[in-house]
């Protein structure tokens, strides 16, 4: 076939241009060791990996936020297991007031020991979180769960759910409701608590673990041990009784959860850890593939060079001097 | 003195020859020039006793060496590649935009949703709910980063458009002007071709091919008419007609291409322009570039409103119902930038419609026309398709097009026979999402939340409500079932009654409850089933259930969930940046594939046409002893006269 001089001199720099572009292409996905780098350096791949991203993205949210219900509920259960153990050393001082041996030095010791657990309960009900929430406020955790003077609740029962899962709500708050209210209290001739009128409350005691410990608190003088009734504190030993168990139920229930976020967290570690390896599957430069193809590329240039250098130096005008 | 005249023929024809040959090698590097060649014919025999007795040679004409065939494949090839080489480069942008880091809608998206969800931790801390500001903040400034990114492509492919249409012009009074050369041309030259205007010409159509499809047809041998796209006259003889770039008649954003016809007329010919760069425009920008504002303006649109939805429903730190967190996007302003009159008798006395985007799950990121048929309203896809009709008393309230098109149109008694709109309900949708809330305050995470001892499946939210300075939060909404008699109640925190007791009105599954406890009311709805003894509690300021469902929006299937199976919000980009990748990548391979052919056909045609040196460096050694041979020839004829000279009597 015929060929024109341009031809030659063409077809040449075309070749040398278009292996240069194919270098610039493997420079850059070596530099930044990624085989997709634009959605066209593979489409399926990239919509892919942005769709694994997102998974993984929202799992490890998941982790988050069961690492922030984990560390609430890790509070709530060491505030629970604080008044409960309060309140088993209030019932063994309660059973003490209730024997007859007790002197009357002994009596006053007791009583006082008691108002200050009274105190010490009433504050571990009030506690805070880093974020200073009320931990047993429900929803209104801005405001303190249990107000000091009248011991009613100020909270709600709400449950303060986060999602751990794509179907799997947590409640990360245990509530005052569930833990310290609606007790079944009785007093002196076996009334409900409830309908007994406090002198110090100036109103009737409130049906919680505050109002149980008034009324036993109250039956004591309050806490100077001045006036014992013997009958009332009977009554209170099975109010304490009662406001421990329940304490310890919401306790347990509260480890409960904590279980579940455990095996959950688990479980979404295990699909971040396969995402993660899909995504570098999808997206990672296969190395040594990358180093021998710019290899190739290389030398391929390298050779189309000398022969066009060859090829331009070759003209029938050298030969006729 | 035959010899003599003989030998100068020689001499003449060689020269011409050299000629010949020295225009070549000049030429060389001139684009679009054909290797020429000399037609050498014997001159006209004397005839003799013995026969006919030669009398040397001479030129009949110069030649151009091409192939017509290959002349237009080269046009041809040109067009595709230009056409393809254009979409390319466009794409190239979207191609790394959409997949930048910093550009990016998914990250932007995840980070907002984790924002959210992080308060749902801790409802009360400043810097989450800040960081749930700033992060919507950041999806506003990435879809108008991206908004502007499109803006700028079809502001330049407006340039571009201006460009070459003023490129087409030249040419084509260049081509007009040459049409009347190379007549004049085969005139003067005895009928023999004009060989350099050919290759001009060519040129010059080969130039014309680069911007648009091309076809021509040669009259009367000469003059060459040109028609572009599918068989738009350009060049007709010595005249040229023109192109102008105007701004666009439906949309003044988009540059038109009009035909300027010749008493002046204006006709857009938009879809007479085909292949080539201006070809490959024009498809662009309907395919991918007014798609991708689409499709964009879709996703912040259905964002915009699902996550404003669910922030309604919820309360702020303020006591407040949730504002909108973005603007809405049925505020009236933004409604009437979705619907512009094209055409029609009447364009718009009587005021403007107006697009409000009403279901969000069947709306599609297309435009349509709206027209005046019969009396009626009738959608139109842009291709002209049929979609929807309604008719409308007075021509005057609203078309519904909510269950089918996702949007209603009002009309404010306009509209005469004849009369179209376009109706862009998506296009602006990355232009106008923008934050209404910087406060944290007005963030409203709060909602209506339930306790551990419920047994049935209802959750309740907040529909609207008015709250007093004394406010109900923490009041639990009951519900108890007694023989048959459904009952809602709403009581204090510790289940006490309040007083005065509120008044309760139920609606289906919405209730209203009025003075609570004095200049309260509120409206609430409930979704699944209650149980008896169920109980719900307002939220007080560190509920977070609100916070929950603006949490859920991020996987809800909340785009194409009425029409298909439906994607997420971060699917649906997934899916725009596959089609962009995909079609990217289909245009590299034809890109590809069209560069070696053309490269394929030039070679052909150079190897026809095209200047060999060490051809024409033989040829110059040809010629010269030719003429060195001629010139011998009358040395000879002077040698035999001096022999005849000398002979003396």
């Amino acid at each position: 076939m015929r060929v024109s001089t341009n031809n030659m001199f063409y077809s040449g720099r075309d070749h040398m241009n278009s292996m240069q572009g194919d270098l610039v292409d493997s420079y850059e996905k070596m530099s930044l060791q990624k085989r997709v780098v634009k959605p066209s350096d593979d489409p399926v791949a990239a919509s892919q990996i942005l769709a694994l991203k997102t998974r993984k993205d929202i799992i490890e949210q998941y982790n988050k936020n069961a690492d922030a219900a984990d560390t609430n509920l890790s509070l709530t259960d060491n505030t629970l297991k604080g008044i409960n153990d309060a309140l088993i050393r209030v019932k063994e001082l309660a059973i003490q007031l209730g024997s007859d041996q007790y002197q009357p030095k002994q009596i006053k010791s007791a009583a006082t020991e008691i108002k200050q657990l009274f105190e010490h309960i009433k504050s571990l009900m009030n506690t805070q979180d880093s974020s200073d929430t009320y931990i047993f406020g429900g929803s209104s955790g801005d405001k303190p769960a249990y107000d000091r003077t009248t011991l009613l609740f100020q909270g709600d029962a709400v449950r303060q759910r986060v999602r751990i899962g794509d179907d799997t709500f947590l409640a990360m708050n245990t509530s005052g409701t569930q833990a310290f209210e609606n007790l079944t209290l009785t007093g002196v001739g076996g009334v409900a608590l409830n309908t007994i009128n406090s002198a110090t409350l100036g109103a009737n005691y409130p049906n919680n673990i505050l109002g149980a410990l008034q009324y036993l608190v109250d039956s004591t003088g309050n806490g100077t041990g001045t006036i014992v009734n013997k009958e009332a504190i009977r009554f209170s030993i099975d109010n304490v009784e009662a406001a421990a168990q329940q304490v310890n139920l919401a306790q347990s229930e509260a480890g409960a959860r904590q279980n579940t976020i455990k095996g959950m967290k688990a479980t979404n570690e295990l699909f971040a850890e396969f995402s993660t390896k899909r995504i570098s599957d999808l997206e990672d430069l296969d190395f040594p593939k990358a180093w021998s193809k710019l290899q190739q590329q290389e030398l391929s240039l390298n050779s189309s060079q000398m022969l066009f250098s060859r090829i331009q130096g070759m003209s029938l005008f050298n030969f006729l001097r | 003195m035959d010899l003599l005249r003989i030998g100068l023929t020689g001499l003449q024809t060689s020269r011409t020859n050299l000629n010949v040959t020295g225009h070549n090698v000049s030429n060389i590097n001139t684009d679009g020039y054909s290797r020429q060649r000399t037609e050498q014919l014997t001159n006209t025999p004397l005839y003799k006793g013995y026969g006919a007795k030669g009398t040397g040679a001479h030129i009949q004409s110069v030649q151009r060496i091409v192939d017509d065939f290959i002349t237009r494949q080269v046009r041809i090839d040109t067009s595709r590649l230009h056409y393809s080489k254009e979409f390319l480069q466009n794409l190239n942008e979207l191609d790394n935009l959409v997949s930048g880091q910093s550009t990016s809608m998914s990250s932007a998206f995840e980070n907002f949703f984790k924002a959210v969800q992080s308060a749902t931790q801790k409802p009360l801390l400043k810097s989450d709910r800040e960081l749930i500001i700033t992060s919507a903040k950041d999806i506003v400034r990435r879809f108008s980063a991206i908004n502007n990114k499109l803006n700028d492509q079809n502001t330049t492919i407006n340039d571009k458009i201006r460009i070459s249409s003023n490129k087409v012009n030249k040419l084509a009074s260049d081509i007009a002007q040459l049409n009347k050369d190379i007549y004049e041309g085969y005139m003067k030259g005895n009928n023999n071709p004009p060989n350099d205007l050919l290759d001009l010409r060519e040129e010059r159509l080969r130039e014309l091919s680069e911007i648009v499809d091309v076809q021509t047809v040669l009259q009367d041998g000469m003059q060459m008419n040109v028609t572009i796209g599918n068989g738009q006259p350009i060049v007709v003889g010595s005249s040229a007609y023109k192109l102008q770039a105007v701004a666009g008649r439906a949309d003044a954003t988009r540059t038109d291409i009009n035909l300027v016809g010749k008493k002046d007329t204006l006709e857009v010919i938009n879809k007479n322009i085909t292949g080539g760069q201006l070809g490959s425009l024009l498809r662009y920008r309907e395919e991918v570039l007014d798609k991708s504002f689409d499709k964009l303006g879709r996703l912040a649109l259905v964002f915009a409103n699902e996550v404003n939805r669910q922030h309604a429903r919820g309360v702020d730190l303020n006591d407040q119902p949730g504002g909108d967190l973005f603007k809405d996007i049925n505020s009236p302003d933004l409604m009437r930038t979705r619907i512009k009159p094209v055409g029609g008798k009447n364009k718009n006395a009587g005021g403007e419609l107006t697009v409000e985007i009403t279901n969000t799950s069947v709306l599609q990121a297309s435009e349509y026309k709206l027209m005046v048929q019969d009396g009626k309203f009738v959608v139109r896809s842009l291709d002209g398709k049929l979609l929807d009709y309604k008719s409308l008393p007075n021509n005057s309230g609203t078309l519904d097009f909510s269950d089918t098109l996702g949007f209603r149109i009002n009309v404010p008694g306009v509209g005469m026979e004849g009369d179209n709109w376009l109706v862009m309900p998506t296009r602006f949708g990355t232009e106008q999402i923008k934050t209404e809330i910087s406060d944290i305050n007005k963030l409203a995470l709060r909602g209506i939340g339930s306790p551990k001892t419920n047994t049935g499946t209802a959750s309740f939210s907040y529909i609207e409500g008015q709250f007093g300075p004394v406010t109900p939060f923490g009041s639990q909404i009951t519900y108890t079932v007694a023989g048959g008699v459904e009952t809602f109640n709403l009581v204090d925190n510790r289940g006490n009654a309040i007083t005065p007791a509120p008044t309760i009105t139920r609606n289906g599954n919405r209730l209203t409850f009025s003075g609570v406890p004095a200049a309260h009311s509120f409206t609430v709805e409930f979704k699944g089933v209650p149980k008896s003894g169920d109980k719900w509690i307002l939220e007080g300021k560190t509920g977070q259930s609100a916070a929950n469902n603006i949490a859920a929006v991020q996987r809800d299937k909340t785009i194409n969930s009425g029409t298909g199976m439906g994607s997420s919000l971060i699917e649906a980009y997934a899916e725009y940046v596959e089609l962009i990748g995909n079609t990217t990548n289909s245009y590299k391979v034809s890109y590809k594939t069209n560069d070696s052919v053309l490269k394929q056909t030039l070679k052909l045609q150079s190897s026809v046409s095209g200047v060999n040196m060490d051809e024409e460096a033989a040829n110059i050694i040809k010629f010269q002893q030719a003429y060195q041979a001629a010139a011998q020839v009358m040395a000879t004829a002077q040698t035999i006269f001096n022999a005849v000279l000398s002979i003396k009597g």
